[in-house]
């Protein structure tokens, strides 16, 4: 349905979007996840012809949205970040004019308003004002308006944001439901969001693509980089801390949030969370310490969207740190030569 | 019929802002105003130095209207949709950006037209005391659309270079005070381009016009004008896919 290779945007001097590639099939429901500034928004705009791109190649529908702009305009309904909407309208005269724009004809476009009305349960706001209406109205007369033309694409940019529980609920059930006919993609730095709604999530961060897959399978990956285990002992000393340490396996160990907790990452590798913990409780014995508490725990998508950002950056240094040593080797040579 | 559409939605949009009200009643007061003076002066014995509609198309309150009241016509029509944000979601609609531009244009132009229409009552009032001749009265006319045809596409590009809609305004002044002076350059003595100035010199334009010559000259130079200025608007607005 969807598949962008080598996207790049440039703006004056940052790569909003720094090559990325994918593919989106048919009715999947795609998250963006990214902290802010990650190029989210520009991805999302660039798909919907709203913004050109630097380089790389876009198929939509099998369109290329370069060459075909209005061909890819038809297929997709849009919801920009902030939704904006003319305040002056009544509700009704907007999506009036909406449908007029996108070429519904005459004889459907009461049939596609009430439709869209009824999908997004604006009924009993159709007539007022939209410059008064609450924001979680508002948001929901900006989806009413990209269904209008039932497209076959959905592109919603941070389409919760700003509204209250009830409403995300609300939003996130309909987003749900529409995913089940059509594809759609949404923007998002709400890590929960996606994981409740998402059928594939693709991380960005920096403009570049750091992660991607299904909500579990992310979890599994990150399983794969460490897992961690809370222990709780009685009168923590540095005995307990270096005796832990040093328990095969483990990579490392932190005070949690009380002195007597302390938390170990282990490599999966050959051990099990078990064989980990009866190690941990053979050292104790031997050691004379008391264990109050252990516990295996699984990480959130929170923890791996920081983690893999948080790396990002690291390696991001590293590579910086090796490039300006591998220049600075060739010269030293040569001082010393002379 | 999408363009058509999209046409009587920027014309109806003028009317949900008190800016057009001011305007249309700005005019014609200021009109009136203009229409009472010049009968009384007329009217008070000495010599006529022209008729009442050839004044009332040529004297300086004709530009007053015009240089000060176009822009505030045209200033909303880009400004106002990139500050609220809905640009992006007129250009992500399946129409053309040069049907976006056409549509604000016509739409700018036709509310210029109707500012116009009230001063139809003055010839109508002048023929109903005496015989006025109606050749120069459509001239000056056609002089004035010609002039408000290319001073809207002058508008609208200024508009969409800018998200504020003052801004846009005082640009929109600024160029068409510009065109306006850059014509009285004619009266200056020695200057090599001086039959150039005289081609644009819109007030001199209009003392034709209002006399009953039209020379389809002028007529080609709003034209080139306002088709450049819609062009560069495309272009403009096109631009911004580009830097954002």
């Amino acid at each position: 349905m969807i598949k962008v290779e080598h996207l790049t945007k440039r703006y004056a001097a940052v790569d909003a979007v720094d090559d990325i590639s994918f593919e989106i099939g048919k009715h999947e429901i795609v998250g963006f996840l990214g902290p802010n500034g990650a190029g989210k928004s520009t991805t999302l705009k660039v798909l919907t012809c709203s913004h050109g791109a630097s380089s790389g190649k876009v198929t939509i529908d099998g369109k290329d949205i370069f060459e075909d702009a209005e061909g890819v305009k038809t297929v997709i309904g849009y919801l920009p970040e902030n939704v904006p909407l003319y305040p002056e309208l009544r509700v009704r005269e907007y999506l009036t004019y909406r449908a007029g724009l996108k070429g519904i004809s005459r004889a459907y476009r009461n049939d596609a308003i009430n439709k869209s009305i009824a999908r997004c349960r604006i009924k009993d706001v159709e007539h007022r004002i939209i410059g008064q209406l609450s924001k979680g109205y508002r948001q929901r007369v900006g989806l009413a308006d990209a269904l209008l033309a039932d497209p076959k694409i959905l592109i919603l940019d941070e389409p919760t944001v700003g509204l209250d529980p009830n409403q995300i609920r609300d939003v996130r059930e309909l987003i749900k439901a529409l995913g089940r006919e059509r594809t759609v993609i949404l923007s998002s730095h709400i890590l929960p969001e996606v994981e409740a709604v998402c059928s594939r999530v693709i991380i960005i961060n920096k403009g570049k693509i750091v992660g991607q897959g299904r909500p579990g399978e992310l979890r599994a990956q990150l399983q794969q980089r460490g897992q961690s285990i809370v222990v709780e002992v009685k009168d923590p000393n540095s005995v307990a801390f270096e005796t832990l340490k040093r328990i095969p396996g483990i990579e490392s160990i932190t005070v949690k949030n009380s002195p007597s907790q302390f938390q170990l990452i282990w490599t999966p590798g050959n051990n099990s969370a078990a064989n980990i913990c009866e190690q941990i409780f053979d050292a104790a014995v031997a050691r004379g310490f008391k264990l109050l508490g252990m516990q295996s725990i699984a990480q959130s998508l929170e923890d791996i969207f920081v983690e893999i950002i948080t790396q990002e950056s690291d390696a991001a240094a590293t590579a910086d740190f090796a490039a300006t040593d591998g220049q600075a080797r060739p010269t030293e040579p040569k001082e010393r030569s002379k | 019929m999408n363009m058509l559409w999209q046409i009587r939605r920027e014309f109806a949009a003028f009317f949900y802002s008190p800016v057009a009200y001011v305007v249309i009643g700005a005019s014609a007061l200021l009109n009136a105003v203009m229409f009472y003076l010049i009968v009384r002066f007329l009217t008070a014995g000495a010599p006529a130095p022209g008729a009442p509609m050839e004044m009332l198309f040529s004297w300086v309150l004709f530009w007053l209207v015009v240089l000060i009241l176009t822009p505030l016509i045209t200033m909303r029509s880009f400004a106002e949709e990139k500050h609220s944000g809905t640009l992006e979601t007129l250009t992500t609609a399946p129409v053309s950006d040069t049907r976006i531009v056409l549509a604000k244009y016509i739409s700018c132009l036709s509310f210029y037209t109707i500012m116009w229409l009230p001063t139809l009552l003055y010839p109508a009032i002048l023929a109903f005391y005496s015989t006025i001749d109606m050749g120069p009265v459509l001239s000056g006319y056609l002089g004035t659309f010609g002039i408000g045809a290319m001073l809207a596409a002058v508008g609208i590009l200024c508009s969409a270079l800018t998200r504020n809609q003052i801004v846009a305004a005082l640009i929109t002044f600024a160029v068409m005070m510009a065109l306006f002076l850059s014509g009285l350059f004619r009266w200056v003595d020695g200057l090599s381009a001086q039959s150039f100035f005289e081609y644009i010199d819109l007030m001199g334009h209009m003392e034709d016009f209002a006399k009953g010559i039209v020379d389809t000259r002028r007529l080609v130079y709003y034209a080139s004008v306002a088709v450049f200025s819609i062009f560069a608007t495309v272009q403009v607005l096109g631009a911004r896919r580009w830097n954002g």
